[in-house]
């Protein structure tokens, strides 16, 4: 196969990559500037969680809206663990690091504890295989069915308009949370917002990245963009630039070498990373 | 314009505790029966020790908090709603602020009143005016196009002061400003508010342990240690009371307000406060006998 006829067999995963990574431009730099990273990395495991609910409940086939039906229990998963991880740190006076641990190892717990279940019943039922445990775990670009892409990109759609409708109040959240109540706004309802479109984000880029990599996606862009601009518009513009080619030369990578998608796009944007990093001086 | 112009803060009766820390523990009492009113275009300097209620007046003012007893009023309305109207500008001790983040001066300074704008103006060019005035204001304006993170200390100051009153607010609140400020940049400071208070004629208030920063730029001072005791600033301020509402605090910090509160006198005329008021045990007989200008909290104890 050519590397165009490969292309289009995988249309479907680099429709929905270079979706995630227009949202994970966006994303990365209220992600980075809000420490929000480990809040991702927490959501995205806690959607293991999720995979196995879906698993247990039998949405377990690649085709069909079997993929759809299992995105939005997932979605469902970590929009409730992220609130749960927020509930849980206003409670513990502000410890999110904790909440988050508590939170990610219950549900990846309590995912592969469903998702055994449901394999065994798969076993013995006869029932079709699950989605393979490696690419819950880091990826299956190329597995991604049309009817999911098509889901993804309304999904993401949703999601931008909703960022650009809350923009100013989410800027002045991140930049300055405590000066919310005083500007008249209502800091827990941004605060919900925000952890509420990180949360669906992630579930989006679980696809590409799996639960263990799509933290990528959502952190490194940005991370990189602050190095190389300290301007509004310009750090936005340019981590968006930075998501949607990375993305790109990762898949295109892992074309032609026949790496794994997932992974080689994650490297692809730690090697931006670092290369900004070390031309703008590695100590900022 | 909002109603009752005449007092921008009206308190009557108002009690707070926090609750308890743990099962069987008391409330935590923080204010006692404060009353208080402080009319439209006043500066009040509210002068108090450590863990005195000074930042839980504050968090009454701004509705962050709601009181046990009693009634608030700002500008005519409910605190919270006040501050949902913008209508009350807020300098808080220490800023919260992510000074890294990718903002201009002039953005960040306009952010809060882009905020309440509609989503769909893609660009707000009354915000940006605003900030451009307030900017003008803490005397920043060539200032404005630098990244938030590279102001100095002070600079920062005014910039937050700048947001603070780019919405033009009726009522400003300043928590401690000087903490940690130099005598020149208090100095500074002081000349920065009496601008403001000339050119935009809004109600100051201004909260502190610090007489410093209490005595530059106040018409009137309440001193608060659970309850409250009001006097004509800096006059009825004496050593003796200023000892009495520092009383609960600790040797160290009782022995740098006396030499603040000598310095207050100095500045005012010396002649007689001290020996009329002195030996007065307690701050609500201490001040001079025009009631009406004294809104007094009654005796703590």
């Amino acid at each position: 196969m050519t590397f165009l006829e490969q292309l289009r067999l995988f249309a479907p995963g680099v429709v929905v990559a270079l979706v995630v990574a227009l949202l994970g431009g966006l994303l990365s730099v209220i992600v980075v500037m809000k420490r929000l990273a480990f809040v991702g990395q927490g959501v995205s495991h806690a959607a293991f969680g999720g995979v196995g609910l879906a698993a247990i409940l039998g949405f377990a086939s690649t085709t069909g809206t079997d993929p759809v039906v299992r995105t939005a229990i997932v979605a469902v998963f970590s929009i409730g663990a992220g609130l749960a991880v927020s509930h849980l740190a206003r409670r513990t006076q502000k410890r999110t690091d904790t909440a988050i641990g508590i939170v990610m190892t219950a549900s990846m717990a309590l995912g592969f504890v469903l998702y055994r279940l449901a394999a065994n019943r798969a076993r013995t039922g006869g029932a079709g295989p699950l989605p393979s445990i490696e690419g819950v775990l880091f990826g299956e670009l190329l597995s991604i069915s049309s009817s999911a892409a098509w889901t993804t990109a309304g999904a993401a759609a949703l999601i931008v308009a909703l960022l650009f409708w809350h923009r100013r109040s989410i800027l002045l959240w991140s930049f300055d949370e405590d000066a919310c109540a005083p500007a008249g706004l209502n800091t827990a309802r941004i605060g919900t917002v925000v952890l509420v479109l990180l949360a669906s984000s992630v579930v989006l880029a679980v696809q590409v990245a799996g639960v263990v990599l799509a933290t990528a996606i959502l952190v490194l862009p940005g991370a990189t963009a602050l190095r190389l601009t300290r301007s509004l518009v310009p750090a936005f513009v340019s981590s968006v630039v930075i998501a949607v080619t990375t993305v790109g030369v990762g898949i295109a990578l892992s074309i032609e070498l026949d790496w794994p998608p997932g992974a080689t796009i994650a490297l692809t944007q730690c090697v931006a990373w670092l290369i900004a990093a070390l031309t703008t001086g590695w100590k900022r | 314009m909002s109603p009752g112009p005449d007092h921008a803060v009206a308190i009557e009766g108002v009690s707070f505790a926090y609750p308890a820390r743990a099962v069987g523990e008391d409330p935590v009492p923080a204010l006692r029966d404060i009353s208080m009113t402080v009319p439209a275009g006043t500066r009040l300097g509210v002068l108090g020790p450590n863990g005195g209620g000074k930042s839980t007046l504050v968090k009454l003012i701004l509705g962050l908090l709601e009181p046990d007893a009693g009634q608030l009023s700002v500008l005519g309305y409910e605190p919270a709603e006040a501050r949902r109207r913008a209508l009350v500008g807020y300098l808080p001790q220490r800023t919260t602020a992510e000074t890294d983040f990718p903002l201009s001066v002039r953005q960040a300074v306009a952010l809060p009143l882009a905020a309440r704008s509609s989503p769909l103006t893609l660009r707000d060019r009354s915000a940006e005016r605003a900030a451009d005035e307030a900017l003008e204001l803490v005397g920043m304006t060539d200032l404005g196009n630098r990244p938030i993170g590279a102001l100095s200390g002070g600079q920062l100051q005014r910039a937050l002061i700048a947001r603070a009153i780019a919405p033009r607010p009726k009522l400003l609140v300043l928590d401690e400003p000087t903490v940690g400020v130099d005598a020149a940049g208090q100095q500074r400071f002081a000349d920065l508010i009496d601008t403001l208070h000339d050119r935009l004629g809004m109600t100051i208030i201004t909260v502190s342990h610090d007489l410093r920063a209490i005595a530059a730029g106040s018409d009137r001072v309440a001193c608060l240690h659970r309850s409250v005791h009001f006097h004509d600033a800096p006059r009825g301020l004496t050593p003796a009371i200023l000892a009495q509402v520092f009383a609960h605090d600790v040797e160290p910090l009782f022995g740098r307000l006396h030499v603040d509160a000598h310095a207050a006198e100095d500045c005012d005329d010396p002649s007689h406060h001290h020996h009329d008021h002195g030996h007065h045990g307690s701050c609500d007989h201490a001040h001079d006998p025009t009631p009406d200008e004294h809104t007094t909290g009654e005796d703590d104890r």
